[in-house]
């Protein structure tokens, strides 16, 4: 068997003894999936998980929200904090170990995989809107999330390599960080990812962003929109300061995205400001006690 | 120091400018040396007075130029640097790779570092 394949058959091992994502994020994620979201079918799901409404009932009530008057249900908390933010804890709180991965084989630390998906799906959220087609934000959001589930896998497989890896593309040997990984274990963290995502049975749309994100133009055709909205958002959260170690701004843009999106100069630097805004009061009210 | 994010303010809605003016290039030198100058720096500005150093200005893989936010920080920086007189001693910029910058207050070190790329002096 060659090494290749050795490492490969060790990783998906590692994919099975993944715990599934709990049972209302998937839940959530399902409904999101769906034409018309349903506020109270979203609070019903979450009523039944109890650790989950304790969370997002804290959440509400926290300086992010005004500290207005007290939030004692979801039927205030959910419309208060919007669906992104729900899902931002549902999914969190779902999968929390892959998040809290350290990624040593990236030089990255505990909390940087989460900061930088966190920004990536606010992120993607926000360039939704420059789609020329319809993109449903709440699922760029989920897919900005989950984009890089794979690293929490791959990273103890690429052990020291980060610093070759760095050299070969310094001297243009190799295209971007993840074909080192492919040359190095024969899959990427896109590939695992995407294996992961297919364990916890997540939907198309979604194993498709984790797929192709640095891949957007071999995405299947109904989710190529998408899938670019989240390759802005990941190489967006890379320029602006939030990537996850070694690999930050190693992955190339792929510029066809100006089939997808009418995006200016202005635009972009708008958007620069405006994530900027969004994710430092995201960063101050929901990081420090997590 | 001061840790810029876009070259123009000229572009700012929200008035971000005046709360943070270092998060764009072309407030953020007037505003770290009106900082400076309330401290104690009292001094001409001039490259007899301050030295200069500047890292950053990094870019994303093969990406084209309006994504090349960091290569027009930079170059922005030079030239409000320009205006004041003041010349850039020493520099780390551009490449696809990120850095972290520090001050070593006691000797005025600047120190970057870049994960899978060790610490250095500049």
């Amino acid at each position: 068997m060659s090494n290749h394949a050795e490492i490969l058959k060790k990783i998906m091992a590692t994919v099975k003894k993944v715990p599934i994502i709990s049972p209302s994020a998937n839940k959530i994620i399902q409904v999101i999936n769906t034409d018309n979201i349903s506020i109270a079918v979203i609070i019903k799901i979450i009523k039944k998980d109890s650790a989950l409404t304790a969370n997002i009932l804290k959440t509400a009530n926290s300086v992010f929200y005004g500290g207005r008057s007290e939030v004692a249900s979801l039927e205030q908390a959910v419309p208060l904090m919007g669906i992104d933010e729900i899902i931002n804890i549902t999914v969190k709180n779902g999968v929390s170990n892959i998040f809290n991965s350290e990624l040593k084989g990236y030089n990255s630390e505990v909390g940087d995989l989460w900061k930088h998906d966190l920004r990536t799906a606010t992120i993607s959220h926000a360039i939704a809107r420059f789609s020329k087609n319809f993109i449903a934000s709440e699922i760029a959001f989920t897919g900005g999330l989950l984009h890089d589930i794979g690293k929490a896998i791959i990273s103890s497989y690429l052990g020291e390599t980060s610093k070759h890896i760095i050299n070969a593309i310094d001297q243009g040997k190799i295209r971007g960080f993840y074909e080192a990984e492919r040359k190095l274990l024969g899959v990427d963290h896109a590939q695992v990812g995407f294996e992961l995502a297919r364990h916890w049975n997540l939907p198309d749309i979604l194993t498709s962003i984790i797929l192709y994100h640095h891949t957007p133009s071999k995405a299947p055709d109904n989710f190529k929109a998408i899938v670019y909205c989240v390759h802005l958002g990941d190489i967006l959260a890379m320029m602006t300061g939030y990537g996850t170690g070694a690999d930050s701004l190693s992955h190339p843009l792929d510029s066809r995205y100006t089939d997808f999106f009418d995006l200016s100069e202005d635009d972009l630097h708008q958007l620069v400001l405006e994530i900027d805004e969004k994710c430092e009061m995201r960063h101050d009210e929901l990081f420090d006690d997590q | 120091m001061v840790h810029v994010a876009l070259p123009d303010s000229s572009i700012d809605r929200s008035n971000k400018a005046k709360t943070k003016p270092g998060f764009f290039a072309d407030t953020g030198i007037p505003a770290l040396l009106n900082c400076m100058n309330s401290i104690g720096c009292s001094g001409p500005v001039s490259n007899g007075n301050f030295t200069v150093k500047m890292a950053g200005g990094a870019s994303v893989l093969a990406c084209n130029d309006m994504f090349k936010i960091g290569k027009r920080n930079a170059y922005t920086l030079k030239g409000v640097l320009e205006k004041y007189g003041l010349k850039i001693n020493a520099a780390h910029v551009g490449g696809n790779f990120s850095r972290t910058v520090s001050v070593e207050a006691g000797t005025g070190k600047i120190i970057l570092t870049s994960p899978g790329r060790g610490e250095w002096t500049l």
